[in-house]
């Protein structure tokens, strides 16, 4: 079976989009799928490769966020001969409502098409012309994939009709063979992941709810990790909390493992705009405890609460009372070993299958339709 | 001298005083109401580009992607004029179109595919976007111009600007697409049917 994967997003910046890509490519080549892939990049770009590079990426205003995608004739082009080279049996495109190359793809798509979708931003605004700009491409898909309820919501809502749900795959092995080592220091520690300058990763209601934590927990500390400028993120901190936080920036992923293995609890106050929670897996595999807002898509990965705190989203009196909960639990790692054990359905040797499924299947019924 | 004397030349001193700042003022004022006129035609010509932009990307000449693109820079440009980051609007729009058309042989081939009504509505945007030009150009000129003679020691000293904002030029890129403006275009023009077929 020949695949052409397409990504939306340019691999020169991290992403959680483009991380799926090249892990569900790499596990899928090793299950014996032909799969190339086809995403925004410059030629001289270090890629595996299956990966052929749609051009240098612009970044890109869209929908309220910024995206380096590749579009215009350069970026067609060789859209086109990607396509016609590839001799595809099936094509799988990510985030087709995005202007990039998997919507290009699609439109110059003849064979069976498979999407999906990550995004859970639903239109800010329905424009008609948009919509009527995007039909045509998204009527060619055989069958859409969501990676959570949250986003199969989103999709039923915006796009109308139904969508399997496979979750965001993880190396889980990654995570779960660093030793887990909480509890180093004098006192509790925290830990948050991710771009701290952005309000909706929800530092600023993290650090509002501390004070109350750290008058529990006077040697409590905080480390913040994730992209972003460390010194903005040391202005973000009240005077009086800046000897309990530490804003080290961005970190590697054997670093972040590490710091998952080291804390004992790992909090993800986000607000909104999650899809999926691949952060809260990350943190479950690595058999930290989580304590995490209680937004959709966190609640579903979290099973409602069974294998970590959920605290009311926004509320910072919540999350202070839910890592002071969680801080004076005696059985939090007992806890957290279930959760470690839950995530494995989340590992890419279990989710690359049910992906290769829906390939099969979209094939079998696609012959003779 | 009598004190009559010493009358006139004060009255004379003053005299040549009030006119010259009354002609200053009234060049001035002049200038700034050309200026806001010139500030008015400009945004008048950006509102024009981008409803072109807007209508070429939703007649389906373009791919889907790039007509994406093209339809959320022309409605963030179309609500930033007034705006403090209007500049950095334009800006964005005018990289997006240079990337959204290509080149010169990419625009020649954008209007081989295109039908009659997608042409016209290219030629629109071609014209719109040299408009933009000319009036980016004389408003700025009209900014320094007006500079020029604020500057001046008599404007300063007698406040003859009163409250007026000091001008300043609309720094932002105004570079359309090779070939999109109709006067670069060699030989294919709308309704040359043959010219346009040959490119094909």
């Amino acid at each position: 079976m020949k695949v052409g994967m397409v990504c939306p997003y340019s691999f020169d910046v991290p992403g959680g989009v483009q991380n799926h890509v090249l892990d569900l490519t790499r596990t899928m080549r090793d299950l014996g799928v032909d799969v190339s892939v086809l995403a925004p990049a410059a030629d001289d770009d270090d890629l595996p490769s299956y990966v052929t590079p749609a051009g240098r990426a612009l970044p890109v205003r869209y929908n309220g966020a910024v995206a380096r995608v590749s579009f215009g004739p350069r970026a067609m082009a060789r859209t086109r001969r990607w396509l016609r080279d590839g001799g595809f049996d099936i094509l799988h495109v990510h985030d087709p409502a995005t202007p990039s190359v998997s919507l290009m793809a699609l439109s110059l798509a003849s064979g069976v098409s498979i999407a999906t979708i990550h995004t859970s931003i639903g239109r800010s605004r329905a424009l008609a012309a948009t919509e009527a700009l995007l039909r045509p491409a998204m009527e060619k898909l055989s069958a859409r994939i969501t990676v959570s309820r949250e986003a199969q919501r989103v999709v039923a809502h915006y796009q109308g009709g139904d969508s399997v749900i496979i979750p965001n795959g993880l190396f889980v092995d990654d995570f779960s063979s660093v030793e887990r080592r909480p509890s180093a220091g004098p006192g509790p520690s925290l830990l948050f992941l991710g771009r701290f300058e952005e309000t909706r990763k929800g530092l600023p209601v993290l650090l509002e709810a501390l004070p109350a934590v750290v008058e529990r927990y006077p040697g409590l500390r905080l480390v913040v990790a994730g992209a972003g400028d460390p010194r903005a993120g040391n202005a973000m901190v009240p005077q009086a909390l800046r000897e309990n936080v530490d804003v080290v920036g961005r970190v590697s992923d054997d670093e972040r493992a590490r710091l998952l293995s080291e804390t004992d609890v790992y909090v993800a106050p986000n607000t909104g705009g999650e899809s999926f929670g691949i952060v809260l897996i990350e943190a479950m595999a690595a058999g930290a405890p989580v304590v995490a807002s209680d937004i959709r898509a966190f609640a579903d990965v979290l099973e409602d609460g069974r294998l970590g705190a959920l605290f009311g989203n926004e509320d910072p009196l919540s999350l202070a009372k839910t890592l002071i909960d969680a801080l004076d639990d005696p059985a939090r790692e007992e806890r957290a070993a279930v959760a470690r054990e839950a995530v494995r359905r989340y590992d890419w040797s279990v989710v690359a299958p049910q992906v290769i499924s829906v390939y099969e299947t979209v094939l079998g019924a696609g012959g003779n339709a | 001298m009598s004190t009559l004397e010493w009358v006139l030349v004060i009255g004379a001193v003053v005299a040549a005083i009030t006119v010259a700042l009354s002609t200053t003022a009234g060049r001035l004022d002049r200038l700034h109401i050309r200026l806001a006129t010139a500030q008015a035609s400009l945004d008048r010509q950006l509102l024009d580009r981008s409803t072109c932009l807007r209508n070429v990307a939703t007649s389906g000449v373009l791919d889907p992607a790039s007509a994406l693109v093209a339809v959320e820079a022309a409605d963030a440009a179309r609500a930033g004029i007034g705006k403090v980051d209007q500049e950095d609007r334009e800006t964005a729009l005018s990289e997006v179109m240079r990337t959204v058309f290509g080149d010169a042989a990419d625009v020649d081939d954008l209007w081989a595919s295109a039908d009659e009504p997608q042409r016209e509505m290219l030629a629109d945007l071609g014209d719109a976007c040299e408009r933009v030009q000319l009036a980016h150009r004389f408003h700025d000129d009209l900014v320094a111009r007006t500079e020029r003679m604020r500057r001046k020691r008599i404007v300063r000293w007698a406040r003859l600007a009163g409250h007026a904002p000091w001008p300043y030029r609309m720094d932002f890129d105004d570079t359309p697409p090779p070939h999109l403006v109709v006067k670069e275009r060699p030989i294919a023009g709308p309704g040359q049917e043959s010219s346009a077929t040959d490119v094909r």
